[in-house]
Formats: C-alpha cells, sequence, structure tokens
C-alpha cells in the first residue's frame, strides 16, 4: 500500500484578480440585445409584454423596463428578456440527467436542477430486461429495485404540465441508471438542445449532455476502468468546467477542442481549472464559437 | 451533505485505488486556493479564502479590551463565532447550519487553546491578571464544496497575520493594582506572534486500508467513511486531532495519515506565509489598501 506515497504534494495560493484587469476590449457582442434589470426596453406600439418585462411609469408615459438581465427576444409583438444565468427551465423531448431525492406514491421525484422537482412516473420506465410491468400493489413496494434514492438517471422530458410540474420518462434503451462514472455539473444555459446528446468523444470518454447541466462521463468500452481512462475522464471534465466558467456553449466540438488544447499546450489534468490556465485552453472554442 | 449514487462512489474508491481522483488531482494534492486578505474595512483583520471556486470562507477580527479569565491572567482571550450561511447549502436554512457552526467553532477554539499557541495568546495581554485583548474572531461560510476545516483555518490565520492593535500605554498608577491604559487610537502594531498559529489539515479516507485524501470536495466528503482534521502548528507540532465520521481506519493506515498530515501542514504553513509577506509588509506600512473582494 505504500505505492501511492507522494513526495511532496501541490499547492498553489493566488491572488484574486480585479475584474477590470481581465476586461476585454469591450462589446463583440454588439448586436445581441443585452439588458440589465431597470433598464427600458425599446418598444413599439402595441408590444405585448412578456415574462421578465415589468410596466412601468416613464417620464412619457408607459415604458417596458426589464425585471433581469438577459437577452431581450422578440417574438412578433411579444417581448420578453431570457435571463442570462437562471435554473433549468424543462421543454418537451429534453435530456436530463437528475438524481432520484424521494420515492413517493409510484413515482420517483428527481432533482433536474430546475425549480421544482420532477418527478418519473413508474408507469414512464422501461424495466430492465424489458419485462413487461405487471400493475399491481406488490410492484408498488418493489420501486427501489429500480433506482433509489441517490441514483443518477439518464431521462427525458415527457411533458410540463399546466401546474408546472415536470414528467420524465425512460422508456427507450438509452435512458436509465448511469454507473460508473462521475457527474459534472454545469450551468444549463450551456448545453444547446440538440439532436444528440450521447456522444462518444475520441478520446474513449461517454458524454451525456443533459439539458439540465448535469453532464455524466463514463468510458465507452465496458468492463474495469483503467487509470489512462480515469486520467481521460477527469481532463474531460475539467474541460467542461473550463468551458462552464468561461461561459462558452458546450457540445462535444468544444470540449474536444480543449481538451487536445490542453493536451497539446503540456496542461497537466490537475492544472485546469486555474483562472489563467482555463483563459489560456479555452481560446480556440471560444473563437469556434463566436465564428459560428 | 450532498447525496451520491453507489456508482459514484465506488467510482471514487476506486480512482483512489488507482491514486488518482475525479478531478486529475493525486491523492494529498489541494485545489488551488484563492486568497485574499484585508477585505473588511471596518475590521482590524479580515480575509477571504475560496478552495477550487466552491468553498467560501470570510473571517473578520474584532479587537477589544476586557479582562482576562481567572485561570489563565497572563493571556489574551481568542473568540470564535463561525455562521454558515444559507447561501451556502440548503441544508444551512434556518436552523440546519448549527451544528456544524458548533463544530466548527469548536475545532478552532481547539486549536487556539492549544500550548502551541500559548505565546500568542500570551502576546495580546496588557497587564497580567487585569486587561487583555480579547480578539473576536467571526468567520462566515459563504460557500461550501468540502475541506471547510481547511479553509476555514487557514482563512482565520490570515486574519490573524493581518491584523492590526491599537497601541496601548500603560500608565502606571501609585499603588500596583490601580495601573491604568490608554488606548492611542493613532498608531497600530501588528500582532507578531501571530505567526504561530497553527492551520487545520483534513486527511479523509473511503474505507480502504492505507488510501487517503487531503482537501476532499463535497462528493468525495460525502463518500468517506472516516476523517482525521488535525491541527498542525509551523513547528510541525499536532495541537489537536479531530475524528470524524462512522468508519473505522486501522493504526498503521492512521499513524501514516497522521504524519502526512503534519507534513502537509508544513507545506500549507510555508507556501502561505511566502503568499503572505507582501500583505504583511503593505499593512505594516500602514498605506490603504483598495480590496478586490467580491468584485472578481
Amino acid at each position: 500500500m505504500e505505492a501511492h506515497k507522494h513526495s511532496s504534494a501541490s499547492f498553489t495560493i493566488l491572488r484574486p484578480k480585479r475584474l477590470s484587469d481581465n476586461a476585454e476590449p469591450v462589446s463583440r457582442l454588439s448586436h445581441v440585445p443585452i439588458t440589465s434589470p431597470g433598464s427600458v426596453i425599446p418598444t413599439e406600439d402595441h408590444s405585448v409584454r412578456a415574462r421578465g418585462t415589468l410596466l412601468s411609469c416613464g417620464e412619457s408615459g408607459n415604458v417596458l423596463t426589464a425585471t433581469r438581465a438577459g437577452v431581450i427576444s422578440r417574438v412578433n409583438k411579444l417581448v420578453m428578456v431570457m435571463p442570462l444565468r437562471s435554473r433549468y427551465i424543462p421543454e418537451t423531448g429534453d435530456v436530463v440527467v437528475g438524481r432520484v431525492v424521494e420515492i413517493a406514491n409510484k413515482r420517483y421525484k428527481m432533482d433536474v436542477n430546475a425549480t421544482k422537482h420532477a418527478f418519473l412516473l413508474l408507469t414512464a420506465i422501461n424495466l430492465p430486461g424489458g419485462v413487461h410491468r405487471r400493475r399491481n400493489q406488490e410492484d408498488e413496494l418493489n420501486m427501489r429495485q429500480y433506482f433509489k434514492e441517490g441514483d443518477l438517471v439518464s431521462a427525458e422530458v415527457q411533458e410540463r404540465r399546466k401546474d408546472g410540474s415536470v414528467a420524465l420518462h425512460t422508456r427507450s434503451l438509452r435512458y436509465g441508471k448511469l454507473s460508473a462514472g462521475q457527474l459534472v455539473t454545469v450551468q444549463s444555459e450551456l448545453v444547446k438542445r440538440a439532436k444528440k446528446h450521447f456522444h462518444e468523444l475520441p478520446c474513449g470518454v461517454h458524454t451525456i449532455l443533459g439539458n439540465n447541466g448535469f453532464i455524466f462521463l463514463s468510458q465507452t468500452r465496458k468492463g474495469a476502468i483503467s487509470l489512462e481512462m480515469r486520467r481521460r475522464i477527469a481532463r474531460v471534465a475539467n474541460s467542461i468546467l473550463a468551458l462552464d466558467s468561461e461561459f462558452i456553449a458546450i457540445g462535444p466540438d468544444t470540449i474536444m477542442d480543449v481538451y487536445q488544447t490542453s493536451l497539446a499546450n503540456g496542461v497537466e489534468v490537475k492544472d485546469m481549472c486555474t483562472p489563467d490556465v482555463v483563459k489560456s485552453i479555452c481560446v480556440g472554442a471560444r473563437s469556434m464559437r463566436e465564428a459560428a | 451533505m450532498q447525496f451520491l449514487s453507489d456508482a459514484e462512489c465506488e467510482y471514487i474508491r476506486n480512482g483512489a485505488k488507482d491514486g488518482i481522483r475525479s478531478d486529475g488531482r493525486a491523492m494529498l494534492d489541494i485545489r488551488p486556493v484563492t486568497l485574499e486578505t484585508t477585505v473588511l474595512p471596518t475590521a482590524s483583520g479580515s480575509a477571504r479564502v475560496r478552495i477550487g471556486k466552491v468553498t467560501d470562507i470570510l473571517v473578520g477580527i474584532k479587537p477589544e479590551v476586557a479582562e482576562p479569565s481567572q485561570d489563565f491572567p497572563d493571556e489574551g482571550i481568542i473568540s470564535f463565532t463561525v455562521e454558515c450561511s444559507s447561501l451556502a447549502s440548503p441544508d444551512f436554512v434556518g436552523r440546519g447550519g448549527a451544528d456544524l457552526s458548533a463544530e466548527l467553532g469548536q475545532l478552532l477554539t481547539r486549536l487556539y487553546t492549544s500550548p502551541v499557541t500559548r505565546e500568542l495568546r500570551r502576546s495580546l495581554s496588557i497587564i497580567k491578571g487585569k486587561k487583555c485583548w480579547i480578539l473576536h474572531i467571526d468567520a462566515l461560510v459563504l460557500d461550501s464544496g468540502g475541506n471547510l476545516f481547511g479553509a476555514l483555518s487557514l482563512a482565520v490565520r490570515a486574519a490573524l497575520r493581518v491584523v492590526i492593535l491599537p497601541r496601548v500605554i500603560v500608565i502606571p498608577g501609585e499603588a500596583d493594582d490601580d495601573d491604568e491604559i490608554e488606548v492611542d487610537e493613532e498608531e497600530f502594531k501588528m500582532l507578531e506572534r501571530s505567526r504561530d498559529a497553527p492551520i487545520a489539515v483534513t486527511l479523509a479516507s473511503q474505507g480502504d486500508r492505507g488510501i487517503y485524501m487531503a482537501d476532499c470536495t463535497s462528493e468525495e466528503e460525502s463518500c468517506a467513511t472516516a476523517s482525521i482534521t488535525m491541527g498542525v502548528s509551523p513547528l510541525g507540532k499536532s495541537c489537536g486531532a479531530v475524528s470524524a465520521g462512522t468508519g473505522g481506519i486501522d493504526l498503521d493506515t492512521l499513524s501514516s495519515m497522521l504524519k502526512d498530515a503534519a507534513q502537509l501542514g508544513l507545506e500549507i504553513l510555508d507556501a502561505t506565509d511566502r503568499f503572505l509577506k507582501t500583505d504583511i509588509d503593505n499593512r505594516m506600512s500602514g498605506a490603504p489598501i483598495v480590496p478586490i473582494g467580491f468584485f472578481s
């Protein structure tokens, strides 16, 4: 057991940086209408206000002001402010990774990083081996056989009910309990809705990009995880966290770009979270997203 | 406390057996620490410590002249209040953080009442048996992402290193026991013996023989079976150890854990002292310090 002895542990102390120190030349995003709480939103006549806006009295009659920081979005006459950062807002069809927090009457309550817990009905899961569920009470008593508290489950949003609750389902072979891997949590805005959320990265790491900002990493192959594989998973995890702190959209392309840049720059996995390093390894990914 | 699935715990444990953790660190590596001193203009000394962008601790020190305790007439008093902000975790809402706050406060009290900090306490004495400084050290846990003990002790120590006390002049009275004191509001002095202040190192074991890790993330903490927190003084001496968790640690592992904790503590102390040198110099020179604080 002496194999893991270390001659010296790494310990670095950093000084916080003034925001103005790393401010960039202003506004490559000047074409995006960004607003902050209290700012007046320019409107045409007969606009309809939606979430994130407030009608308030200005000097020249009523004006529309923003109630949160975000991007002004307009759909015909409808004006709303989409927040830059918020909890996850579920939409039907989203792929999410959730954690079972409670087992209730015929349903699992899941934490999906939304304002409310989502629920996964017992009728909405595929049983292991594809057996048909016998709808009786015994079956309900055995719910913990499938998922228990703390388990990570990948699922899809089935619908958003009128009362704001969210129903999930795992009725596909893709979805189900997740094992042998690690969870990385990012801001949910950074995971865009895409055709594919299950990716096998070229480095042999399997990622599930949950729309709710929960990303699950595991290895593609079945079987025991080698040390080299663990290093790769850790590097992918740190790449994702780097993208998160730089506020760059997360997809397989950006993850791999950061991964490769960090490798090319000879950055060790554990050093990938210091601010300067994060900045330098995310340059490629940033320009990638700006071009898009 | 975050709760994990068995699969995640197993992943962490198996990784520990290979000597690698989920963020790529080796077992005894510590996440990058961000440290700033003198962040609160209204406190005599303050510090904010962040570990790995998660754990976030703010410490402020306010001195006051008081009477020393009967048992230790020639020592000053250091008192701690730790509060866990409910911003840090939903567990802390309402009374939820009370237990943890008490536990953290207790550990700090233990560190600062141990013999290794005796000289530090004695330097706070003004007139033996009559007057001494009492340092009220208030710590606020703003965010918790593992290794609270380590972060907290580091922040307290950093704040103590930069604390300034008003100069006190003792005016001798006619009889022996009516000496009076005058607090000079113009001149300040630093606390020299603050370099004696210890820090706490926590090593956690996941239940496997001979395998333990330093500076756990909250995920790692929630699947740890046992942990040892040890205070380490700058001379490499231990000043109190606390164990936590429900699991056991076998003797061989324990002795090597304590040895590693002391070693690690010394390295941390060494690095922080080197880091704080400029802060202390700035503070001594009396130049105004513009804190970066929360705008970073």
